[in-house]
């Protein structure tokens, strides 16, 4: 029916710029730390707002729809070979490859792993690299 | 085919959130608390197409599996913004 078509698409509409806009901030986090992890989610991320969009214009219902899908699962593999990326080369990187937290942040990450600290944006809402760069 | 892409997007993003959510266990940063969640509903949303279209293609299951994949960006971009103090 028309009127589900619409609703669906609005909806389609609405994950795909949501994705957009995440692969903005994981591109504005890549910027200031130069971590590659946030630059592969935000390439993830954009490749995921790809295929929404796709499916709104090639009507997601037709069975032989495949190709947004294979695209999707290309978004899905970046995304878990940047998290494994991630993880042997801070294992790999004599410091563990783990950003010093930010001044003035708790120390309550000491035992956390290596290669997750970065992924996080500093409490105080700058960048993830103002701790690294006095790493 | 498409059963085996479907179920491989949905193991993959299951893998992340997985992987996310032991980091946060052991980190406590929220961003990947909040990234988990979001992986953690793609997979359910990949679930639900895989039902959709595979299990049971005569129900549509667009209206469980939009609004699914709606709240994975919401709460992802939520954790981003609350965070993000200006």
């Amino acid at each position: 029916m028309e009127g589900e078509d619409m609703s669906g698409d609005f909806l389609r509409g609405a994950i795909a710029m949501g994705f957009a806009i995440a692969a903005l901030f994981f591109l504005r986090y890549w910027r200031e730390s130069r971590d590659r992890l946030f630059a592969w989610f935000a390439l993830a991320f954009f490749v995921l707002a790809l295929t929404r969009t796709l499916l709104v214009f090639a009507h997601e219902d037709h069975e032989t729809a495949v190709l947004p899908y294979l695209v999707r699962l290309l978004a899905f593999l970046i995304f878990l070979g940047a998290i494994l990326d991630k993880n042997l080369s801070a294992f790999r990187s004599p410091a563990g490859g783990r950003a010093r937290p930010p001044s003035g942040a708790t120390t309550s990450n000491a035992g956390s792993p290596p290669g997750y600290s970065a992924i996080a944006a500093p409490e105080d809402g700058r960048a993830p690299s103002e701790g690294r760069r006095h790493a | 085919m498409a059963a085996l892409v479907y179920l491989l997007c949905a193991a993959a993003a299951l893998v992340c959130a997985a992987l996310l959510w032991r980091g946060y266990r052991q980190s406590r940063q929220r961003l990947l608390f909040w990234s988990s969640l979001c992986f953690g509903l793609l997979t359910l949303d990949n679930l639900f197409l895989f039902a959709d279209r595979i299990l049971l293609p005569e129900v549509d299951l667009a209206v469980y599996r939009l609004p699914t994949g709606l709240a994975a960006v919401g709460v992802l971009l939520f954790g981003m913004i609350w965070r993000a103090k200006t």
